[in-house]
């Protein structure tokens, strides 16, 4: 059952980590701050 | 006096954790940086001295634009499979706000569980469905979301969020006249539904986070797959539900309530169960393998 679980959970994390780097390569983190930039009331 | 050093699970140590997030999501100084990155807590982007994009907001963004926010699934995602939905409980600015009100005197009063879900309809409907059916794929800008006078800001932002209205709104309504001035019903709405949050949290613990927060229910998702978790020990367990009476999120902890499984997906992990539990070794508090903190047993709990 312990076993079954760190292999879903090592699965999921390496899945996020693909995510997140394909997400930062599309250019998401630049436009996350455009969008803050644009919404900020200065 | 008790002058012994506070252990990790008195709400003294949440307090001053808190706190410090607080300041450092809200320090005017490291917004140009900051905000490229979401981290998942619930705070509003859209004031000046925020430093760190909110991941609500960033969503309808995405889905205004109809992209998939790939950063910021994995951002969220690799969150709440480390430390499941501790940030609610002790890094969230409007988890804090709501920690703090509640401390108020006054008649208490527990939401039943049922308005947890409320949240998860909200996630779906005003976080993805509605931004992409009714955003025409086109983003919006400056005051339109905060005061939801666009006539597409059928969204969380623009409807509902009281951390964008606390945070931004009412500062900017305050001091920027012609925000003031272009502020429509939804905006006084939006005011209101901060009121009725606020004073909610003076009589119920976390009442927000509970039932209306899709930040929350985004975590809850793959918190049930996180390396930090509570564990109870059947074996030393009473079954006297001291934890699901301290527990601010009505967490079934206990394994009779919970048919076998520990705390679920509604734990923010603040620990107060761990902390109060009468019984030395019942809950424990892990990450991974390694044990953080074990309940000690409290007699007179």
């Amino acid at each position: 059952m312990r076993k079954r679980r760190w292999f879903i959970i090592g699965w999921l994390a390496a899945l996020l980590v693909a995510l997140l780097a394909w997400g930062i390569h599309a250019g998401d983190a630049g436009y996350v701050l455009q969008n803050a930039q644009n919404f900020c009331f200065t | 006096m008790d002058r012994t050093r506070p252990e990790i699970g008195r709400s003294g140590w949440r307090s001053r954790i808190q706190l410090i997030s607080l300041a450092v999501f809200n320090g005017y100084y490291l917004a140009p940086v900051g905000k490229y990155l979401c981290i998942p807590v619930l705070n509003c982007y859209s004031c000046p001295v925020g430093t760190v994009a909110c991941p609500v907001g960033s969503i309808i963004a995405f889905g205004l634009i109809r992209r998939i926010p790939y950063y910021i699934i994995g951002v969220i995602g690799l969150a709440a499979v480390s430390a499941g939905r501790a940030f609610c409980g002790w890094a969230c600015p409007f988890g804090f706000m709501q920690d703090l009100l509640y401390r108020i005197r006054s008649w208490k009063w527990r939401l039943p569980r049922l308005a947890n879900s409320l949240k998860y309809a909200l996630l779906v409907l005003l976080v993805i469905a509605l931004p992409v059916a009714l955003g025409g794929g086109k983003a919006k800008t400056s005051t339109e979301r905060i005061t939801g006078e666009s006539s597409g800001a059928i969204d969380y932002c623009g409807l509902v969020c009281p951390a964008g209205t606390a945070e931004a709104g009412v500062p900017s309504l305050i001091t920027n006249r012609a925000i003031r001035a272009r502020a429509s019903w939804r905006t006084w709405s939006k005011v209101g539904i901060l009121a009725v949050v606020l004073g909610l949290a003076v009589v119920s613990r976390r009442s927000f986070c509970r039932a209306l927060c899709p930040l929350g229910a985004l975590m809850a998702l793959s918190s049930g797959m996180s390396l930090l978790r509570l564990e109870t020990d059947q074996e030393k367990c009473t079954r006297c539900r001291r934890c699901v009476k301290v527990c601010p999120t009505a967490s079934r902890i206990v394994p009779e309530a919970s048919g076998g499984k520990e705390a679920t997906a509604e734990c923010v992990m603040c620990l107060d169960c761990v902390r109060d539990c009468p019984e030395a070794g019942a809950l424990a508090t892990r990450f991974g393998a390694r044990t953080v903190m074990l309940s000690r047993g409290k007699p007179n709990a």
